[in-house]
């Protein structure tokens, strides 16, 4: 016999699903078979052939086996019947289940749709894979400044000499104060880019008007988003009309610098899809210049560059030529150019410069992460109810055994009870989603819109219904079929449930996933508050901002005597303390860079790093209190002190200095080659977000700098101040837009995405704390019903409330141990790699997981508690007579 | 009722029970069709047509004699019924009467 050994599991699976009058026939026949492929074609050959015939037969069985069955149609419906009945019968265990779920699905529905939207950013160009950005990798002493802007000569030598490169293409960002005249109506613009006029050959975007091959390149055409045209002309067509703008880009003529140039509409496109890194609304030709080339150079490293190739696979070629044209153009500079897909800038690039804020992968993954922690969580409450159930239903079962079902039947009617649980909750899921989607999206601040009709979202839906079922249906299922039926309808020969570990095991799960989101959420927090309550070294509170005037001054000397009667007309509002004037906003990108020059004196010019220098006014330093480490700020009596720098104490450390008091009295080389003396050092500020490393930063000073008017208000000012200020404005530099914000919101806005993934995590978070505590309270519930005949007989005896809880909430204390153990690392972990991604951030310490832990225990406590006062209160002689 | 669901391969099955009158069952059903046929079979294949036929009253079946071979166990031997032989002589003549109706076997090229 020991020739024709047949796999043993191969026939235990056999004898479990095929029905015992057949199998005697089919092991003989798949034993004949056997050995006689074992002679002929050999061990392996034989034995895993026998393993094909019988997944083969067991499924081909059961395929054909509905034909057997006398009447499925009826069996579906009764089911149904069941699972309805036992979701009434049960309500409170329902109604904890439902709950959870929902409220698993409904998160599951929300954090998919966002996440699909995050990672289709610019998707939707039908070449995105062929198409790349460059960036910029500047050096600045051992390290380098990421940027995302390159030098504008890139684009087109990449264009010249590599064929491979179908196009390229210079996008430029036309900051200032940019005002545009539409008729008679003055409008203040900020969403300005200046484009090659192949724009639209390389990016897709839907034209409204016009067409992609003619839209930007006639000499002096712009395109507008739809958007914005109706703003200006309503609805009628504009193509061919005018529009007068300043302060966008000008060229020098004859007569001088021509700062407002009129423009003709040549397209409309549609606004820009929400998914795209790029941000504008008005594109204006670089065809305005007769040499484009020529006038671009001058403007240094100010350029995105982006190209697109003819084949995907010549990426490598262009990494090979990017040196060679690095060096070409910006010799001993330590320029490194980089490669980023366009469909990779939104999640992976976090660069000096982007176009806008972009979003943060890691974060996604984390949301992720906990969409699908709540949807386990509820399925683990789910799978807790059921086996915890099965108690109650084992008479039922052991009834249905004894009379027609056999572990199949009752398989399937607790997976139907599932599904139906499952659509149930899907719908609920839904029009719970559909109820408080607009309310979210406001709360949190991005894009939580489903869009049901959307065949991805149908698919998801259908996928979350399927797993769902399984996940919470499979093991209560599997479980509850295989009781035997003779001791459950034994009245008092009660099954242990011997699956007690597996789930104090799952609660264990639940505990450790509460502890850990809520360790995260307060981890996130305390950062943003940091980064929020962290002194500046700026005083940027009870500012305002007017956008500087850029109309009409002809020459310094008209600005000056302006600007002082400004002055002095506007400080004699009560409401005004101060006013200084600069170049730069706290809170934004300092725009000059000065890359490879300079350094000291005395030093090699390899030794030259990349400052930033603003220009300010003589009272910048004392209106934001910017403290001084030595030597003296700008002082309006000290006539030479315009050729004088101050610098921070990070470009003190760049330049080389040993120490503030060294540096004072030295000369470096600086801009147009000049080689100012350094007259003081300020304390480092923070500029930029405090995901950034100090700037170094150079300042000169200047009589009347333009760009950004800071004016001190107090509490007390109103809207007669703003007005009278309105009309000052309006006297004093005609033609010119009041624009006004708060210096304060405008440096909070750089938090805005981080404010809006703490809202987005405290809200999970809850939800998952939500789902757990669900459980959690089902759980206490059941302990409490099991057990109340003991309690019954142990109030009879004497025993205390406090004997009660203790009885109760025996087991929770260790789960709560277990769990803290286990989360502890994770929280750590977790919360560190998120803190890398700031330049200043705070340390994790002890408390932050011991409040995560102790909200649990509350939630834990309260739970038992009220539980314990609801069993401590029945009446023993009920309890204990009350059959079951 | 006519010929209804007598697909191709339930056909071969039928017909390699009725040639192996009285000695037919998984193993050897399996082994007629695949040598007929000239292709390889699951086991599993056949004994759920087998078993779908006998559903439809067009096979029966008994225990039969055991092997040593087979580990000493039972095989069904197969037996074609009379609607199971009127079932099959009515797809023979539907082929039959249809191949009388083409004028003339021409392949092209």
């Amino acid at each position: 016999m020991a020739n024709f050994k047949t796999p043993k599991l191969a026939n235990q699976l056999l004898t479990r699903f095929i029905p015992a009058s057949l199998i005697e026939e089919f092991l003989g026949d798949l034993q004949e078979v056997h050995s006689e492929r074992l002679e002929s074609k050999g061990q392996v050959y034989a034995w895993m052939m026998y393993w094909v015939d019988t997944i083969h037969l067991v499924f081909g069985f059961y395929s054909t086996q509905k034909h057997n069955r006398i009447n499925n149609n009826f069996m579906i419906g009764y089911y149904l019947k069941f699972a309805i009945r036992n979701i009434r019968l049960n309500f409170a265990f329902s109604a904890i289940n439902i709950a959870g779920l929902v409220v698993g699905l409904a998160s599951c529905l929300l954090i998919a749709q966002y996440l699909s939207h995050e990672w289709s950013y610019d998707h939707f160009h039908k070449d995105h894979n062929k198409m790349y950005r460059v960036s910029q990798n500047i050096r600045q002493g051992t390290d380098f400044i990421e940027s995302a802007q390159t030098f504008s000569r890139l684009a087109y030598e990449m264009k010249q000499t590599m064929p491979i490169v179908k196009t390229a293409c210079r996008l430029h960002k036309a900051e200032g104060n940019i005002t545009v005249k539409a008729g008679e109506s003055l409008f203040r613009e900020e969403r300005v880019m200046g484009t090659d006029p192949n724009f639209f050959k390389l990016f897709e975007f839907e034209f409204i008007y016009g067409t992609a091959e003619t839209a930007l390149v006639e000499p002096r055409s712009i395109v507008l988003t739809q958007t914005l045209a109706e703003k200006y002309f309503g609805y009628a067509n504009p193509i061919g009309k005018e529009l007068e703008i300043d302060g966008a880009y000008g060229f020098w003529t004859e007569n001088g610098y021509q700062r407002t140039i009129t423009y003709t509409i040549t397209g409309i496109i549609e606004d820009l899809p929400t998914n795209t890194h790029l941000d504008f609304d008005m594109l204006i030709s670089f065809s305005l210049y007769q040499n484009i080339e020529q006038e671009l150079n001058n403007w240094g490293s100010s350029f995105y560059t982006y190209f697109k190739l003819n084949e995907i696979f010549q990426i490598d070629l262009v990494y090979d030529q990017l040196p060679i044209i690095a060096e070409k153009y910006r010799p001993d500079q330590g320029i490194e150019l980089e490669i980023q897909e366009l469909s990779d800038i939104h999640l992976n690039s976090n660069l000096v410069d982007e176009i806008k804020i972009n979003g943060n992968k890691k974060v996604n993954w984390l949301l992720a992460t906990v969409a699908i922690l709540i949807l386990l969580i509820a399925g683990t409450n789910y799978i807790n109810f059921s086996t915890a159930k099965a108690i109650n239903r084992q008479k039922e079962v052991g009834i249905r055994k004894i009379y027609w079902a056999n572990s199949s039947h009752l398989f399937y009617q607790l997976l139907t009870e599932a599904f139906v649980i499952n659509c149930l909750l899907m719908i609920i899921g839904i029009v719970l989603v559909i109820i408080t989607q607009s309310f979210l999206t406001a709360f949190i601040g991005f894009d939580l819109v489903v869009n049901l009709f959307n065949l991805s979202t149908l698919a998801l839906i259908v996928f979350l219904i399927g797993t769902g079922t399984l996940a919470s249906g499979a093991y209560p299922a599997f479980y509850i079929s295989r009781l035997k039926p003779f001791r459950t309808i034994q009245s008092n020969a009660r099954q242990r449930l011997s699956k007690a570990t597996f789930r104090k095991t799952l609660i264990v799960f639940q505990f450790t996933v509460s502890i850990l989101v809520i360790g995260c959420t307060v981890i996130l927090y305390s950062q943003l508050n940091f980064m929020r309550a962290k002194e500046l070294g700026l005083d940027i509170d009870g500012s305002l901002v007017i956008n500087g005037p850029r109309i009409g001054f002809d020459t310094d000397s008209i600005y000056e005597s302006s600007l002082t009667n400004f002055k002095t007309e506007a400080l004699r509002l009560h409401s005004l303390g101060a006013i200084t004037i600069a170049n730069f906003i706290p809170g934004k990108d300092i725009r000059g860079r000065a890359t490879g020059y300079v350094r000291k004196v005395n030093d090699p010019e390899e030794s030259a790093n990349t400052y930033y220098f603003s220009q300010v006014d003589y009272d910048f330093m004392s209106y934001f209190k910017v403290a001084l480490v030595s030597g003296r700020t700008f002082d309006a009596e000290s006539p030479s002190d315009v050729y004088s720098v101050v610098i921070n104490q990070e470009a003190l450390r760049l330049l080389g200095f040993e120490s503030a008091e060294e540096a004072i009295g030295q000369k470096i080389v600086y801009r147009m080659n000049s080689t100012p003396e350094i007259i003081g050092v300020v304390e480092n500020f923070h500029q930029y977000s405090l995901q950034r490393e100090f700037q170094p930063i150079i300042f000169e000073v200047r009589n009347a700098p333009k760009a950004y008017f800071y004016l001190k208000i107090d509490d007390l000012i109103g809207h007669s101040d703003i007005d009278q200020l309105k009309k000052l404005w309006a006297h004093m530099f005609s033609g010119n837009a009041f624009n006004y914000f708060y210096l304060d919101d405008f440096y909070a806005n750089q938090y805005v995405r981080d404010n809006q993934y703490m809202k987005a995590f405290t809200l999970f978070s809850a939800l998952a704390v939500f789902v757990a505590t669900m459980g959690l309270i089902g759980l206490a519930y059941y302990t409490a019903v099991h057990k109340v005949k003991e309690i019954g007989i142990r109030k009879t005896l004497g025993a205390e409330r406090v004997d009660v809880f203790y009885l109760l909430s025996r087991g929770f204390a260790g789960i709560i141990v277990v769990a803290s153990i286990i989360s502890l690392p994770l929280i750590y972990f977790i919360g560190n790699s998120w803190l890398m991604s700031y330049a200043f951030r705070i340390e994790i310490t002890w408390w932050m997981p011991a409040i995560a832990i102790l909200i649990l225990i509350c939630i834990t406590l309260s739970i038992i508690t009220s539980q314990t006062i609801r069993s401590y209160k029945m009446n023993p002689v009920i309890s204990l007579t009350k059959n079951d | 009722m006519k010929n209804k669901g007598l697909g191709e391969f339930e056909e071969l099955v039928m017909l390699a029970v009725c040639i192996l009158e009285g000695h037919a069952y998984g193993v050897s059903v399996k082994r007629e069709v695949e040598r007929h046929s000239g292709r390889s079979i699951l086991l599993g294949a056949v004994h759920i047509t087998l078993y779908r036929l006998q559903d439809k009253g067009w096979l029966e079946s008994e225990m039969g004699g055991n092997t040593h071979k087979r580990g000493d166990r039972k095989k069904r031997l197969f037996k074609i019924t009379a609607s199971g032989l009127k079932q099959l002589q009515a797809s023979q003549e539907v082929r039959q009467s249809m191949w009388k109706l083409i004028p003339q076997m021409k392949t092209s090229s």
